[in-house]
C-alpha cells in the first residue's frame, strides 16, 4: 500500500487483504519473538517483565520500520505528517491481522510510540517534530520517559530535578530518574524537571532530551523477577537546547498529564483481555495438560478468571460503543487498569492453585514453575502506570465526584 | 447484533419504565412487616406496567399479542425494577414464566402455552414457575412431584417451596414427572387441590410461597418428557433477567452511598473526601461496572438464542449466563452491604431503606444457586469437564 493508494476509497476487506499480502511476504523474513502478556510457544517461560535486551529492541525496531515502509506503521495518523489517514477501525483490523503471524513483537516500543510520540506530536516545536516525529514513528529513533524520581513517586509532582535556564536562553539539567523503561536502548528522553520555585503544578517544563548527550548515564535497575526492565537514568549536567522545551515554561504539568492520559490509554488497549496470556482456550488446554480440571478449588479459581475476563472485555466493548454512538465515554476507560490488576490477581491465583508446589520448585515440566516469573511480576503491575490507589483517586474525583483529600 | 434503534427503544423504554416508578411506587406501603407476614404486591402498579407499558409481554411473539422484543429490552425495564425495588410480580411473569413457556412450548407451537403466553402479554394474568422443591434439591429437581394421567386431563400432586411470588400468581408452572419423565405443567390457583401458603421471608418486598398439590388439575405444557432441557435453559434466560435487576439494584446502593459520603461531615470533613471511604467506593464503581458489562453480554447472547435457538446458541447461553449470574449475585450482595456500612449507624435502622436492598440482594443470591454453584456450572460450559 503506497501512500498514493490510500487517496482512494479503500475498503476494510481490501485493506485486510492487502496487510495479509504484507505480512504473508514478511513472514518468512524476519525472525520471531514473544512480548508481553504472552505463553511463549519457543521458551518455557511466562511473563509480565520480559527484559527486552538491545537485540530484542532491535529486532521490534526492524519490524516496525518494515510495517512503516509498507503503510502500516501509523495508520490513523495524517496524510501530511507521514500516516496513512484511514479511521481508527483500519488500525484495529491490522492489529487483529498481525497477531494471527508470528512476527516481532513490537512491546519494547511500546512507550515510545504509545506515549513519547503522541507528547511530541501535540507539545513539540517545528523542529521537535522535524527532527523526530517520523523517526519516531519509524523506530529509527527510541523514546523512553523520564518522570519518576526516588522522591516523586504516586506524588509526581514533587519531581526536584532541575532545569536551569542559561543566559543563552536553553536549559541545564542535574537530577535523578528512576524506573525508567527501555532507556538502556533509547535515543530521546520525555523528561520532566523542576524549572521554578513557583506554585505546585506551576514550577515544572517538560523537555525532550537526547540521550547520548553529555551528563545522561543509565544504570539497569534489577526488579524482583530477577529481570531487568527499568533504569535509574542520572542526569548530570545535561544541556537541552530550548527548541527542545515541549509546552510553555513551567507548564509541564500540563504535557505530563496528557502523556499519563495516554500511558492509560495504552494500558487499557492492551488490556481487552482475549489475546496473549489471557487467551481462555490456552488456559484450558493448559489445565487440561496439568490433569487438574476437576479439581473443585481449580474450577471455582478458573471461573473467576473466565468470568472477570469476559467482564472486562464486555466492558471495553461497551466503551467504544459508546464512543461510536456519539455519546461521551463512561468510566469505563479509566476503570480499565483496576480491572487489568484485578484480573492478573485472578490468574496468579488459579496458577497457585493449579501448579501447587510445582509454582515453589523446578521438576522439570514444561508451563510449570516457568509461570514463578509471571506470579512475581504481578505486584509491580499494581505499582506501575499511576499505582492502583493513584488510579482510585482519579476516579473518585472525576467519575463518582467525591471531594479532594488532604494528599 | 445491537443496532443504534435497539439502543434508542431501549432508552426509551428505560425511561418510561422509571417515570411511571417515579410516580406511582410507594415501596414502604408495601414492606411486610410485625404479625402481618404476609407479602402483598402493588396490584394497580403491576396493571400499569406488565398491561399498558406492556413489560409482560415484551418476550412474547407478536403473533400471540406480545411485542415480540428481547431480553435487551425486558432487561432495561428490570433494571429499574432492581433499582426501585417496587413490589410488582413483573420478573414471575415476564422472567420466570414466560422463558419457561416460550422454551417448554417450542416458541408457541403447543395451544396450551400459547394460550397462557396470550392471556400473560395481556397484563391479565400473574404467572410463576416452581423451581425448587426444598432446601437440600438441586435447582429444577423435580423428584417428588408426580403427574398422573387419565385419559386427556391430568393431575399433580407433591409439594413445590420458595416459589416467587407464588402467593399472587393466577397460574404455577409446575415441572413434575410423569411415566416418561420431566414434563412441564401449568396449574391454575384457585383450583381444587391447590393450597398456597407465604413464607415468612427474608425480602420484605417479594414473598415466596409453598405450594402443596393434592391431586390438582394441570394442563400439559408441550411433551410429557424431555422437559429437562428446556426448564434449564428457561432458567438460563430467567437468572440474566434477574441480573438486569441485580445491576439496577447495585447501582442504586452506590449511587446512594456516594451521595451520602458527600453530605455526611465527620472530623470536619465529608467522609468521602477520605481515601478509606473513596477509595472503597471506586472499587464498588469498578464491580457494578463490570457486572453490568457482564450483564450486557449476556443479554445480546439470549437474544441471539431467542432469534436462533440452536445447541450453539444454547451452549453459548450456558456459558454467558454463568458469568453474569456469578459477578452479579456476589456484586449485588457485597454492594448492599458496603453501601449499608458507609451509610454508618442510620444504614442500620428499620427505617432507612439500606436493609431493603441488602435483604433483597441475599435473595438474588441464594434463590436459584449460590455463586459457587454458577462459577461450577461455567467452568463445565467453558470446556473443564465436570
Amino acid at each position: 500500500m503506497s501512500v498514493d493508494s490510500v487517496q482512494r476509497t479503500l475498503s476494510l476487506e481490501d485493506f485486510r487483504a492487502e496487510a495479509e499480502a504484507f505480512l504473508e511476504a514478511s513472514v518468512s523474513a524476519v525472525r520471531t519473538d514473544h512480548g508481553q502478556f504472552e505463553f511463549d510457544d519457543t521458551e518455557d517461560r511466562v511473563t509480565l517483565f520480559r527484559g527486552a535486551t538491545a537485540e530484542e529492541a532491535q529486532r521490534a525496531r526492524d519490524w516496525q520500520r518494515r510495517v512503516y515502509d509498507a503503510g502500516f506503521g501509523w495508520i490513523t495518523g495524517p496524510v501530511d505528517l507521514g500516516g496513512a489517514g484511514l479511521p481508527a477501525r483500519f488500525e484495529q483490523a491490522y492489529l487483529e491481522t498481525e497477531r494471527r503471524y508470528p512476527v516481532p513483537s513490537r512491546s519494547p516500543l511500546g512507550v515510545s510510540l504509545g506515549m513519547v510520540f503522541p507528547t511530541l506530536l501535540n507539545f513539540g516545536t517545528e523542529q521537535v517534530k522535524q527532527r523526530w516525529l517520523l523517526p519516531l514513528r519509524r523506530a529509527d529513533v527510541v523514546g523512553c520517559q523520564l518522570f519518576s524520581e526516588p522522591g516523586a513517586g504516586s506524588d509526581l509532582a514533587s519531581v526536584s530535578t532541575r532545569a536551569k535556564r542559561t543566559e543563552s536562553g536553553d536549559w541545564l539539567v542535574t537530577g535523578e530518574k528512576v524506573w525508567t523503561s527501555g532507556a538502556h536502548y533509547s535515543d530521546v528522553g520525555l523528561l520532566l524537571a523542576r524549572s521554578s520555585e513557583g506554585s505546585r503544578h506551576r514550577n515544572l517544563t517538560a523537555f525532550v532530551v537526547d540521550m547520548h548527550a553529555a551528563g545522561v548515564e543509565v544504570r539497569s535497575l534489577r526488579q524482583m523477577t530477577g529481570g531487568a526492565d527499568f533504569n535509574e537514568v542520572f542526569l548530570d549536567g545535561v544541556a537541552i537546547p530550548d527548541e527542545n522545551r515541549l509546552g510553555d515554561i513551567d507548564d509541564g504539568w500540563r504535557v505530563a498529564l496528557a502523556t499519563l492520559m495516554y500511558e492509560r490509554g495504552a494500558i487499557g488497549g492492551a488490556t481487552a483481555g482475549g489475546s496473549g496470556l489471557f487467551r481462555l482456550d490456552r488456559i484450558i488446554a493448559w489445565l487440561h495438560e496439568l490433569g487438574c480440571e476437576r479439581d473443585p478449588a481449580v474450577r471455582q479459581a478458573f471461573a473467576r478468571v473466565h468470568a472477570g475476563l469476559t467482564a472486562a472485555k464486555a466492558m471495553r466493548a461497551r466503551a467504544e460503543a459508546a464512543v461510536k454512538a456519539g455519546t461521551t465515554p463512561g468510566p469505563e476507560m479509566s476503570l480499565s487498569k483496576l480491572a487489568l490488576t484485578s484480573n492478573l490477581a485472578s490468574l496468579s491465583d488459579l496458577v497457585g492453585v493449579a501448579l501447587g508446589p510445582r509454582l515453589l520448585a523446578d521438576t522439570g515440566e514444561r508451563d510449570a514453575y516457568s509461570w514463578s516469573e509471571f506470579v512475581l511480576g504481578v505486584p509491580g503491575m499494581r505499582l506501575g502506570g499511576g499505582s492502583d490507589e493513584i488510579q482510585r483517586d482519579i476516579i473518585a474525583h472525576r467519575v463518582l465526584g467525591l471531594p479532594k483529600g488532604p494528599g | 447484533m445491537t443496532t443504534q434503534s435497539d439502543v434508542d427503544t431501549r432508552a426509551e423504554l428505560r425511561s418510561a419504565v422509571r417515570q411511571c416508578l417515579d410516580r406511582h411506587a410507594d415501596v414502604w406501603r408495601f414492606v411486610a412487616d410485625g404479625n402481618d407476614q404476609r407479602h402483598r404486591v402493588d396490584e394497580h402498579l403491576y396493571q400499569r406496567l406488565a398491561g399498558e407499558m406492556g413489560l409482560a409481554g415484551l418476550l412474547v411473539p407478536e403473533w400471540l399479542g406480545g411485542s415480540g422484543a428481547g431480553v435487551g429490552e425486558l432487561s432495561a425495564a428490570c433494571e429499574e425494577l432492581g433499582s426501585s425495588l417496587a413490589p410488582v410480580p413483573v420478573f414471575a411473569t415476564a422472567g420466570l414464566a414466560v422463558p419457561a413457556l416460550l422454551v417448554g412450548s417450542g416458541f408457541g407451537a403447543d395451544d396450551v402455552g400459547a394460550e397462557l403466553l396470550t392471556s400473560i402479554a395481556d397484563g391479565a394474568m400473574v404467572a410463576t414457575l416452581a423451581v425448587a422443591e426444598s432446601p437440600g434439591h438441586a435447582v429444577g429437581d423435580v423428584a417428588s412431584i408426580r403427574a398422573t394421567r387419565s385419559g386427556d386431563a391430568w393431575t399433580v400432586r407433591g409439594e413445590k417451596q420458595f416459589v416467587v411470588d407464588g402467593a399472587v400468581a393466577d397460574v404455577v408452572l409446575v415441572p413434575a414427572m410423569t411415566d416418561s419423565g420431566t414434563a412441564l405443567f401449568a396449574v391454575d390457583r384457585t383450583a381444587v387441590g391447590v393450597q398456597v401458603e407465604p413464607m415468612s421471608g427474608i425480602d420484605l418486598l417479594r414473598g415466596l410461597a409453598k405450594i402443596r398439590l393434592d391431586s390438582a388439575p394441570a394442563r400439559l405444557i408441550g411433551a410429557d418428557s424431555g422437559a429437562e432441557v428446556a426448564l434449564k435453559t428457561a432458567l438460563e434466560l430467567s437468572v440474566i433477567v434477574l441480573a438486569a435487576e441485580q445491576v439496577g439494584g447495585a447501582q442504586r446502593c452506590l449511587d446512594n452511598a456516594v451521595a451520602y459520603a458527600k453530605q455526611r461531615v465527620q472530623f470536619d470533613r465529608p467522609i468521602g473526601s477520605f481515601q478509606a471511604v473513596k477509595h472503597l467506593l471506586v472499587d464498588l464503581l469498578l464491580e457494578v461496572e463490570l457486572a453490568r458489562s457482564a450483564m450486557t453480554h449476556a443479554v445480546g447472547i439470549a437474544d441471539e438464542y431467542l432469534r436462533d435457538p440452536s445447541t450453539t446458541t444454547a451452549a453459548d447461553l450456558a456459558e454467558a449466563a454463568a458469568v453474569a449470574r456469578s459477578m452479579c449475585s456476589e456484586t449485588f450482595m457485597h454492594v448492599a452491604d458496603e453501601a449499608l456500612h458507609v451509610h454508618g449507624g442510620i444504614g442500620f435502622t428499620w427505617e432507612h431503606d439500606c436493609h431493603l436492598y441488602y435483604r433483597r440482594a441475599k435473595f438474588c443470591e441464594l434463590l436459584f444457586g449460590n455463586p459457587y454453584e454458577y462459577r461450577e456450572r461455567l467452568a463445565t460450559a467453558a470446556g473443564l469437564p465436570g
